[in-house]
């Protein structure tokens, strides 16, 4: 008997893999889905950064477009260190495209255009003690 | 210059609200203290964000820009770099004091929306003694480090607390290369939700020890270790367990309270529970036309929830009638910890009224009751639920047949 946590929603069910390989407690198909990769070849979203050269924006977050092995996350990370990025880039563009071979790609998810100079500050306040 | 409704922050409560306010037509202007709109979502770069709300696995930073990208669409006034000082109450509704790049100045406003967040507790408010070296960081300082600056604060560290920012540090510091020894809780159970400590633990082989707490930290200019203690019931160390453990950074992950010092100040009635402030089923607080959303009114363990309450406090502040209030307050009885809202005003509608609750510990097949004027009008059974993990219900309070004397309850026990 195997117990796991679904982590693919909020309600976190708590699945149960007996010993005939039933799986159990699972509330809907993603769960079954999730539970029986779990078993086989466990699956993980990364999220982390990368480090740029803008002294206003240092390190910009990024994430795997799709699952990637979970057995692959520790060389993932050392292709994610190794970037450094010059340009400004949109939210959803592609840092590193078919990260390790997987096919998957690691993306922004960020807009570095966000910075405040881009919104506009109307000094339309009246002045205290002017 | 005059506002219907100004917002005071601008993370996803704020964002949600100033979009849904600018919707009915107010004007509407939003103040932010930081340089980038986002709130404290901009540096939780991790995944589950936004499954209620959008249907997909979103991280932090995609989830408020999705309302950033909304919310440059429209003509809402925006200030950065702002910090309201001080608000005042007159007859046109209240002067917002600020102070930016430009100075110190102040608009006229009709409505209020509060979304000023949460703060965490800080290692004072735990009563860690000893030395005050540095390496002692609350997980959202540590995780601003990472996630914001591209620094490791830590080498080898120990995580205090087992709430959600902490487990999701553990994850995020021994990705990035640090050593993380533990986590320690001095409850016996997790507050944390269980898959972060599926995916953020045991992903990594990082330890969680319940009933056990940081006693006191070691160290001149920086920490060198801290001592850990087993605790009893009471949450009281327990002699000659202490342990020695050698680290050069402490995280601390001992809960979140609502922000709410502009709120005090102007005699917006607090609620001792969720430590923000009592407000009815539009989201109005105590006071006349100030609203208040998210984590400043209570704190949420998912964002699409912070958002759905900002989203009904931005469009309620639109509408200010100067009609008074008939306030019936909804009391929380055995097994609830606290009802938001914690009072519904009769004098408007309450056929379709969101209701969220936590449980006070864990219960099994615990049966949750709606009395009014000591008759059970709703009931619903629970499998399980535990504190952490903040409950849901949609009410038509008009079918049980209250009046503006009627006694409201909600309770939880545990059945067969």
């Amino acid at each position: 008997m195997k117990e796991l946590v679904c982590i693919v929603c909020p309600n976190g069910c708590k699945i149960v893999i007996d010993d005939n390989g039933d799986i159990l407690n699972a509330k809907c198909n993603r769960g079954i889905v999730f539970a029986t990769e779990e078993t086989t070849c466990p699956k993980r979203t990364v999220c982390s950064t990368v480090a740029t050269t803008f002294s206003d924006f240092p390190v910009l977050p990024v994430r795997s477009s799709a699952e990637i092995n979970k057995i692959d996350i520790p060389a993932c990370m050392n292709a994610l260190n190794s970037v450094l990025l010059d340009r400004r880039v949109g939210r959803g563009e592609i840092i590193i495209k078919d990260v390790l071979g997987s096919g998957v790609d690691i993306i922004s998810t960020s807009s570095m255009q966000y910075t405040y100079c881009d919104v506009e500050t109307p000094d339309d306040g009246a002045k205290d003690n002017a | 210059m005059n506002y219907d409704v100004t917002v005071i922050g601008g993370g996803p409560a704020g964002l949600a609200a100033a979009i849904a306010a600018n919707k009915e037509n107010a004007s509407v202007l939003l103040i932010e203290r930081e340089a980038r709109l986002g709130g404290i979502l901009k540096q939780c770069i991790h995944d589950g964000f936004g499954l209620v709300t959008f249907g997909e696995k979103l991280t932090g930073p995609e989830y408020c820009e999705r309302y950033i990208d909304e919310l440059l669409q429209t003509d809402i006034s925006v200030k950065l770099l702002t910090f309201v000082t001080r608000i005042e109450k007159n007859a046109d509704g209240f002067a917002i004091h600020f102070v930016n790049r430009e100075g110190a100045a102040h608009v006229q406003t009709r409505a209020i929306v509060l979304a000023t967040g949460c703060r965490e507790r800080t290692a004072k408010q735990v009563f860690i003694h000893g030395t005050r070296p540095s390496g002692v960081f609350t997980a959202g300082t540590a995780q601003y480090y990472v996630n914001l600056m591209g620094e490791l604060p830590v080498k080898r560290c120990v995580i205090l607390g087992s709430g959600d920012i902490g487990l999701i540090m553990a994850r995020r510091l021994t990705m990035e290369g640090a050593e993380v020894i533990g986590v320690y809780e001095a409850k016996p159970e997790p507050s944390g939700l269980p898959r972060n400590l599926y995916q953020c633990l045991d992903d990594f082989g990082i330890p969680l020890h319940l009933s056990h707490t940081v006693t006191r930290v070691f160290g001149d200019e920086r920490l060198t270790a801290v001592e850990i203690a087993q605790v009893d019931v009471n949450m009281r160390p327990i002699p000659n367990t202490e342990k020695i453990i050698e680290c050069d950074g402490l995280i601390l992950s001992v809960g979140l309270i609502p922000e709410n010092e502009l709120a005090e100040s102007i005699d917006v009635a607090i609620d001792k529970r969720t430590k923000g402030p009592i407000c009815d089923q539009k989201y109005m607080t105590t006071e006349e036309g100030v609203f208040c959303a998210g984590n400043a009114l209570h704190v949420n363990d998912l964002v699409d929830y912070v958002t759905q309450s900002a989203v009904e406090a931005g469009r309620n502040s639109a509408y200010l009638t100067n009609q008074p209030r008939a306030l019936v307050h909804v009391v929380a009885e055995e097994g609830i910890l606290y009802t938001v809202p914690s009072v519904l005003d009769m004098n408007e509608p309450i056929n379709d009224v969101t209701l969220y609750f936590r449980a006070s510990r864990e219960l099994r097949n615990a049966m949750l009751t709606l009395c009014v004027d000591g008759r059970a009008v709703f009931q619903k059974k629970y499998s399980v639920l535990r504190p952490p993990e903040m409950e849901r219900l949609k009410l038509n309070f008009a079918q049980y047949g209250m009046t503006v004397d009627s006694e409201v309850s909600l309770s939880l026990k545990e059945v067969e």
